[in-house]
């Protein structure tokens, strides 16, 4: 992507597809322009970032935001690359359980670019916290909001994807949700004895 | 179309900038909030005094806290040398509430203590509910000692137990198989009857901790040992009734310890005092190690080791 295109702004297209049209974003996704990965990529590069400093606007004012800003970024970061990577592969694996084709390419810039709406919980919190807005509630149900349209954006997008019906398409989203989930949840009590145990010993 | 990706650009341009407006407005803010806490801190410098606690049966090493932190008389040491490169800590003020505990422990303690007093710093012993027999014998490393009303204070002596079940296991046709490479291996097993070559040998064991237990309150209260015999036959006493002794020196409350060691030391009234701070982590990890090990209940209830201790049996 040179300077010329970004002068285009034909790559704003992939943003604003992703709030207006999931659908039409997948199609320009199946394009393949070049660097649409490495831009879809900036998306969870800015969203750790805002987590951290949303987490920021939420907690006590202390030196230790330095380090959340800086260490604390990278950690968020790569925990959430690791996690579209691993739940882009469980999604492929379960689009090709259920009689699909595997792409795994275009899956991950679909996770990435879902993710984009979300990005605006950072001015809506702020605001919400200078004005004092019952900012403990917002931090917990606003991301709640943003999350079910990361869903929607995500089925439309798997749903364009492999040309089924948005039923089917959530279907293969929460799948592997479902065994991530399964396989946190026996992850956390194993953590929990291990903490108890290292206590304890 | 350039207009909907013109829109989407000022979208994005505005995530940026409100980004970054918000980590210059949280910075801001925690710099306020360091500048003011430095200036609450500014208050907490200069000469003053220190605060050590001696809380619970001394043993040398304790429980271990979260990352092995040390605790026991270990720790307690470790405080009193990092105090002694502190060269704003003109007193130190060692609160006890103990029965006192093992000989090696105490001692470590005191000696400490001693050797710091020649450093000119000053220390003043504050007794809480219990300063008896070990937390006695640490006391009287103290330039001065300040009892409350109500401590109970004494029971300067030495002792080793054993239980001995002999008869039990008798009854209960229990025989113990002991190999040992001298006849004096197995002294306080529980099984049989004390011979009396064995207690002779403990009581020489006793009486030299004994005798090293009164030189030492001697030496610490700058006394007379055959002042200290009379009351040194392992009871407990009153505070008023220290006080009569000479044992200690004054009756008072904390506070009033600590007015006493700013006096002592030529510290303005006003000086800070230097409490023994835990980081947040520490203290929660701390509790919850009690919490999961039941350590908390261990040092009253069960106590199954042969040990010679300074120490009051309550």
């Amino acid at each position: 992507m040179n300077i010329e295109t970004l002068r285009e702004l034909a790559w704003t297209d992939y943003f604003f597809y992703a709030i207006v049209s999931p659908r039409e974003l997948y199609r320009r996704i199946k394009q393949h322009d070049s660097g649409m990965l490495q831009l879809s990529f900036t998306v969870p590069v800015m969203a750790a970032f805002f987590d951290v400093v949303a987490l920021s606007l939420n907690g006590t004012e202390s030196g230790f935001f330095y380090h959340k800003i800086s260490y604390g970024w990278l950690l968020f970061l790569f925990i959430l690359l690791l996690k579209i990577v691993v739940y882009s592969a469980l999604i492929d694996s379960s689009a090709q359980f259920f009689g699909c084709s595997g792409n795994i390419k275009d899956t991950v810039s679909l996770v990435n670019f879902a993710m984009f709406p979300g990005l605006m919980f950072l001015p809506l919190f702020y605001i919400i916290s200078i004005a004092g807005i019952a900012p403990g509630f917002f931090y917990i149900f606003l991301p709640f909001l943003f999350f079910c349209w990361y869903l929607i954006i995500l089925t439309l997008g798997v749903s364009e994807m492999h040309s089924i019906q948005s039923g089917r398409a959530l279907a293969l989203i929460f799948a592997p949700a479902l065994v991530a989930g399964t396989l946190l949840f026996f992850t956390f009590i194993i953590f929990v004895f291990s903490l108890v145990g290292f206590i304890a010993g | 179309m350039e207009k909907q990706r013109k829109i989407t650009l000022a979208i994005l341009i505005m995530l940026v900038l409100i980004s970054i407006i918000a980590v210059v407005d949280i910075s801001t803010r925690v710099e306020k909030k360091r500048s003011l806490q430095a200036g609450l801190n500014m208050m907490a410098t200069g000469p003053g005094v220190a605060i050590v606690r001696i809380d619970g049966p001394i043993e040398l090493t304790g429980p271990a806290g979260f990352m092995g932190r040390p605790s026991g008389a270990e720790a307690v040491v470790k405080r009193l040398a990092d105090i002694e490169k502190d060269s704003n800590i003109k007193a130190v003020i060692i609160r006890i509430n103990s029965p006192g505990g093992t000989v090696a422990a105490t001692q470590e303690i005191y000696h400490k203590i001693i050797s710091m007093r020649k450093k000119n710093i000053t220390f003043v012993a504050s007794m809480g509910d219990i300063a008896a027999s070990g937390g006695y014998y640490i006391a009287s490393a103290c330039n001065y000692i300040v009892a409350n009303y109500g401590t109970i204070t004494g029971s300067i002596g030495v002792i080793a137990y054993s239980p001995n079940l002999k008869n039990l296991m008798d009854k209960f046709g229990i025989k113990m198989n002991v190999i040992k490479s001298g006849k004096y291996k197995d002294i306080l097993a529980t099984h049989r009857d004390m011979s009396s070559e064995e207690r002779a040998l403990l009581q020489e064991m006793i009486d030299l901790s004994y005798h090293k237990f009164v030189s030492d309150i001697a030496l610490g209260r700058n006394m007379n040992q055959n002042d200290i015999y009379p009351v040194a036959d392992g009871r407990v006493m009153s505070t008023q009734t220290a006080l009569k002794y000479k044992l200690i020196d004054q009756l008072g409350t904390f506070d009033e310890a600590i007015s006493k060691a700013k006096e002592l030391a030529g510290l303005d009234a006003d000086a800070p005092v230097y409490e023994e701070h835990l980081s947040p982590l520490n203290e929660i990890f701390s509790s919850m190690n009690s919490l999961f090990t039941g350590r908390i209940f261990e040092s009253r209830f069960v106590d199954t080791s042969n040990r010679i201790e300074y120490r009051y049996m309550q």
